[in-house]
């Protein structure tokens, strides 16, 4: 730093005798301008009012008892008070002569300072006492002990604090409000008593933010922070000795400092380093900066009086230049150097030959025309249209000139486009000698919309860090892992929601590495923490480390540790019940087996961004691209592993909603599907139907958006689990353990005219979806030969059926109500079971709506007749002739194993379903009056009327929400007296009930009711 | 799902909030097999408001569980924990001692206002409360009333007396 400019030598004329000397600028205020005055006094005890120029002697006082060491400045320029042996005397400015006697020191005065409102004056000196002094009435209001010589005073700009640097080295700050000492602080050396040194600290003037104050004997300034009195910073390594002067420039933008070693230096204050030095021949005793200009006045230890014009270098802001000119000129200095770069850029692009939009950006072009046109004659030039890119289509001869007239003319240009001007008479219209025709086509380059960055990668069910607290490295459906810091390392805490999980509670875990990350999979937590630089007493950059604690093993020493290469980074990890997984910076995918053996090693496609893991599932999600800059979207693609298998299920691109970026990956609890959730709420899972699609399941409810935020955890085929945040903080905190609120999933399904409330609809849709991922598995263990699997599979894809069923009657039943015969046919059509259908159609001769349930009855034949004539779990894939064929066929071709095998015929089913009906009293339903039903309900016509058949306790009691009968006030026929025969209530009700497991249609047994123990007590019950 | 009496409460399932009557909250606590949500009244910021609004309108009482002495007794005695530091159950124990001690001042401002066989109406009154001024509050206006039917039949008497004496004379 030293040496670094040359330093600038200073002239001083002498102006004072050698001793303690001390200056400061008056302004006058004169007829309509100001002028500049320096007063000095110096130890020969004469007071000068010199001329701010050539530092000639204007006026002139002398003080009684000499040397007159220090003066200061009245705020409003109408008073010198100087400070000599004895007395603070007040002199007028400019005339110099004595205004009063402000108080009175039995030693020599060493400082002296003005409050901010010129009110009151601070005077001090080896009195060891600080005397303020009201000038009004010339009182000392308040006298502040501080046991040692004062060298000098400063009060800060907002009339607060005042500092006083005492003999002895140390800097006190007292309140002058109340006279306590606020703080203390030890600066410099020790001096001696008769000591000329002055260690004058001096605040920011912009409100006293910070003080600067000389410390220590190697000529450092160190500023101090306003309140706290901590050291903000420094300026050193420019003096060698200790400064004896610090002032700031008027705007604060600059410090001069004036040492011991003779030399002067200005500081930037932002940069905290020197823009200017100089020497003098003697060490200064006084500095002060002219209020206008750029300009040091200084006097020194030996009467030295001197300028320095233009300390500030002309290429720096000016001292006293306000804010709004320091903020104008740097707007001026952008703008300059944008158009600079402009041009260059432009030249650039005009010797690449082309006006060649930035990428996602384009060239618009306007053309003015001048002159006379002749409207008949189409010139080609003009009638080329406005087109992105037509700079390059452009031909030879005339692309040449054009491209350099655009290059000048973005040099010139100045703002928000660049702009190429060309100027040509239309070649046509000069050919034919006509009227010529001047245009000039701008060619404007718009920038590309920003694009967002690419998103980094995170662990889904992390909360990011958070200064000295505790965070959830994983919070998923299993449990929780959470980091706390403790001192030097962090405490691990690994908890399950479900806590009787695992015998053994797992232990804290003691993290010394940093883990950043952690995957909790059912088997064990996988850990990786990032690299750290080599700072470290062992010596070394510390990779990043890769760490699997099992929960139970067998065996010890299960866990294993293992560092990554030097350059690779853990990005994301994942941990399932049969491997662990780490994608890495290198894009490298490392597969583990529970105890640590090495898999596989497999290339991504691209950066990851997430992974989850399910059984032997992986999931990972990546970026495939840079994010697109004109609907702001995170490119991101999906790959989803089988680890078994070592097959790539697929790969395919992941949408999310427009703008948002990936806030949870996963799998749903029931089947396996991978689901993700968006930064806008928005749940979306993969449904293996259509190809594999992305289904938006969930969308937070809009009045409820702004309010609160939901924090995904989980989710199952119906539910989604999240922890329900306050929208301020949006991440649920490690400490009350937060607990996740199960919310039905709703796919945004719309609410048709006279139709069914979307809900139910889209329970439909939920159900139906589960189906598909069932019938996938089906399938897939059917092909494998898994047989107990393929009849659990069987099972649970009955019961789902039953349940998209239920949903589908409602949907039905609401259709038929409000008239739409056709919809609730194709409604029907999806229905997957034959009680199903037979509810259907009960509820379609009740609405009294003959052609639906004809049409229902031919199509159950038909699909009767398939059934029959098709082997069990054949497939049922042969097209159906039902009334809707093209609905039908879809139907059944959707739902492979929609028909029931083994052929049930109808007395069978009634009898069955008065069993249901008994079997499920809770769902019973309020019978409605039957009228004449076809098939064989027309049994049951008898019963219309209902007045004399018995009414079923149960009945009575319950009413089905959502299911209930038409008229739900009237009386019910139930199965007791209504001649053991359903009513379409009972029926539905039958449908929705839920299938009792294992007497279903897959392995329906001719008297399922034998296996029903419940079935044959309710009769009892109702009695 | 566990079946009991009244209904049955459940499914239970890990970390996933279950309204549960407060007996079995506490048993399923000491045995550590659950954690208990403070009630939303419980909330220092909601005490704080109630306690603010019971102080400064003195003619009526705010809405209070109706066991809301007796559940924040039961809570602070068996499941302090749950409310988070010492200092915040400190917090809150002191905001209901509070609140406890403004009603009780109120009732019984309230009672000595009454000077007659009155209808009284107390609204939001919980049930320890008006258990402990039931017995009182409920002679007093028993012996109110005798008095009042006393004071009527001798005015009664005095009438028909002063007026029967001549003609029986």
């Amino acid at each position: 730093m030293k040496g670094k400019g040359k330093d600038t030598t200073l002239k001083l004329t002498t102006g004072h005798g050698p001793g303690q000397a001390s200056l400061a600028y008056v302004t006058v205020a004169g007829k309509g301008s100001k002028e500049h005055y320096v007063a000095t006094a110096g130890a020969d005890g004469k007071v000068y009012l010199r001329d701010s120029l050539i530092l000639e002697p204007v006026h002139m006082a002398k003080v009684d008892a000499p040397p007159a060491t220090i003066l200061a400045v009245d705020p409003a320029g109408k008073f010198v008070a100087v400070g000599d042996d004895k007395n603070v005397k007040l002199y007028k400015v400019p005339s110099l002569s004595l205004e009063k006697v402000a108080c009175r020191f039995a030693l020599t005065l060493r400082a002296l300072a003005f409050s901010p409102d010129g009110s009151k004056l601070a005077a001090a000196g080896d009195d060891s006492v600080v005397k303020l002094v009201d000038l009004k009435d010339g009182t000392v209001y308040r006298t502040l002990n501080c046991d040692e010589y004062v060298l000098s005073l400063a009060w800060d700009p907002l009339g607060t604090y005042l500092a006083a640097s005492l003999r002895t080295g140390g800097l006190v700050l007292y309140d002058a409000s109340t006279g306590k000492a606020v703080k203390r602080l030890d600066m410099s050396e020790q001096v001696d008593y008769s000591s000329p040194r002055r260690h004058t600290p001096c605040w920011h003037p912009d409100g006293g933010t910070v003080l600067a104050a000389p410390t220590g004997a190697e000529g450092d300034v160190v500023l101090l922070e306003r309140l706290s009195w901590a050291e903000q910073g420094y300026l050193g390594g420019e003096h060698t000795k200790a400064v004896n002067v610090v002032a700031f420039s008027p705007n604060g933008l600059y410090v001069a400092t004036a040492g011991q070693d003779k030399r002067l230096v200005v500081w930037d204050l932002a940069a905290a380093s020197s823009v200017a030095s100089a020497v003098a021949e003697e060490v200064m005793s006084g500095l002060a900066w002219k209020p206008e200009g750029n300009e040091l006045a200084m006097v020194g230890e030996s009467g030295g009086v001197g300028v320095w014009s233009s300390p500030v270098p002309t290429s720096h802001a000016s001292p006293t230049a306000s804010a709004e000119e320091l903020e104008a000129a740097q707007r001026q200095q952008e703008r300059q150097a944008d158009a600079k770069r402009r041009a260059e850029k432009g030249r650039k692009e005009g010797e690449a030959m082309d006006l060649t939009p930035p990428e996602g950006g384009e060239i618009r072009e306007e053309i003015i025309e001048e002159g006379i046109q002749d409207p008949a004659d189409p010139d080609p030039a003009a009638a080329r249209p406005t087109s992105s890119g037509a700079g390059g289509s452009e031909g030879g001869d005339e692309g040449g000139p054009s491209q350099r007239g655009g290059a000048d003319g973005m040099g010139e240009g100045e703002g928000e486009v660049a702009r190429g001007g060309r100027t040509h008479a239309g070649r046509a219209a000069a050919a034919a000698g006509r009227p010529v025709a001047t245009r000039t086509i701008v060619r404007t380059i718009v920038a590309p919309p920003a694009g967002p960055n690419p998103q980094p990668p995170f662990q889904p069910g992390s909360t990011p860090p958070e200064a000295g607290k505790a965070r959830f490295l994983c919070f998923n459906m299993i449990g929780s892992v959470s980091s706390r810091p403790t001192g030097d390392h962090n405490m691990i805490e690994v908890l399950f929601h479900d806590t009787s999980r695992f015998s053994a509670r797992v232990p804290q875990l003691k993290d010394l590495y940093g883990f950043d990350r952690a995957a909790l999979g059912d088997k064990g937590v996988l850990y990786s923490s990032p690299s750290a630089p080599g700072s470290e007493a062992e010596g070394g950059p510390a990779p990043s480390m890769l760490c699997f604690r099992p929960f139970d093993s067998w065996a010890p020493h299960s866990d294993w540790t293992a560092p990554l290469p030097p350059g690779e980074e853990a990005m994301c990890l994942a941990s399932g019940s049969v491997f662990s997984a780490v994608a890495t910076s290198r894009l490298l995918l490392r597969l583990f087996s529970l105890a640590g053996s090495q898999t596989a090693l497999l290339r991504l496609d691209g950066p990851p961004l997430a992974m989850a893991a399910a059984g032997p599932l992986l999931l990972v999600a990546f970026h495939s691209g840079p994010p697109n800059q004109h609907t702001k979207s995170q490119s991101i693609s999906v790959s989803l592993y089988d680890t078994i298998q070592m097959a790539c299920v697929f790969t395919q691109p992941l949408p999310l909603t427009p703008g948002a970026s990936l806030s949870w990956l996963g799998f749903t609890e029931d089947h396996g599907l991978p689901a993700v959730a968006d930064s806008e709420g928005v749940i979306a899972v993969r449904t293996p139907d259509w190809g594999g699609r992305w289904v938006p399941v969930f969308e937070p409810p809009a009045a409820r958006r702004s309010a609160e935020a939901l924090w995904t955890v989980g989710l199952t085929a119906q539910q989604l689990y999240a922890v329900v945040c306050r929208a301020e903080a949006p991440r649920p905190p490690v400490s009350p353990r937060p607990y996740y609120t199960p919310m039905d999933l709703a796919p945004p399904v719309l609410a048709l005219e006279s139709g069914a409330a979307p809900e139910a609809e889209g329970r439909a849709l939920l159900h139906l979806l589960s189906c598909g991922a069932l019938r996938g598995r089906l399938d897939a263990a059917q092909l494998a030969g898994a047989v107990a699997e393929a009849s659990d599979l069987t099972h649970l894809y009955t019961q789902e059926q039953y349940k998209a069923d239920r949903e589908l009657l409602r949907v039905f039943q609401k259709a038929v109500r409000g008239e739409r015969h056709a919809r609730a046919l194709e409604l029907a059509a999806q229905m997957a079971s034959f009680k199903s259908l037979d509810g259907a159609l009960k509820i379609a001769n009740h609405n009294q709506a003959r052609g639906l349930a004809e049409r229902i009855r031919e199509f159950m034949d038909r699909r009767q007749a398939e059934a029959e004539a098709l082997p069990p779990l054949g497939g049922g894939m042969e097209e159906q002739a039902g009334p809707y064929e093209a609905a039908a066929g879809a139907a059944a071709g959707r739902r492979g194993h929609a028909c029931t095998p083994i052929p049930f015929g109808r007395g069978v089913e009634a009898a069955e379903a008065r069993e249901a009906a008994a079997d499920a009293p809770s769902a019973g339903g309020a019978g409605g009056t039957q009228q004449q039903p076809l098939g064989p309900a027309d049994l049951n016509a008898g019963a219309g009327g209902g007045g004399g058949g018995g009414l079923t306790p149960f009945a009575e009691m319950v009413t089905a929400p959502g299911s209930a009968g038409p008229n739900t006030g009237g009386l019910s026929t139930g199965p007791k007296g209504g001649r053991g025969l359903p009513t379409p209530n009972t029926l539905l009700q039958v449908a929705t009930a839920k299938p009792d497991p294992g007497s279903d249609s897959h392995k329906r047994k001719p008297a399922p009711a034998l296996n029903n123990p419940f079935a044959r007590k309710a009769p009892k019950l109702a009695k | 799902m566990m079946p009991c009496i009244e209904k049955a409460y459940g499914p239970f399932r890990a970390n996933i909030p279950v309204e549960v009557p407060l007996c079995l909250a506490l048993a399923l606590y000491r045995r550590g097999k659950c954690r208990i949500q403070a009630p939303d009244w419980m909330d220092r910021e909601r005490l704080k408001t109630m306690l603010e609004e019971e102080r400064t309108v003195p003619q009526y009482f705010q809405p209070v569980p109706q066991f809301y002495v007796e559940v924040a007794r039961m809570l602070f005695t068996e499941a302090r924990a749950i409310f988070g530091s010492n200092a915040d159950v400190n917090e809150v124990q002191d905001l209901i001692e509070e609140l406890k001690k403004v009603r009780n001042s109120k009732i019984l401002d309230g009672l000595r206002k009454v000077s007659g066989a009155i209808t009284v109406k107390l609204n939001n009154l919980s049930a320890s409360e008006s258990n402990k001024i039931r017995l009182l509050f409920e002679h007093s206006l028993n012996v109110w009333h005798q008095l009042s039917k006393n004071d009527k039949q001798w005015q009664e008497a005095n009438m028909t007396g002063s007026l029967d004496t001549p003609a029986s004379m």
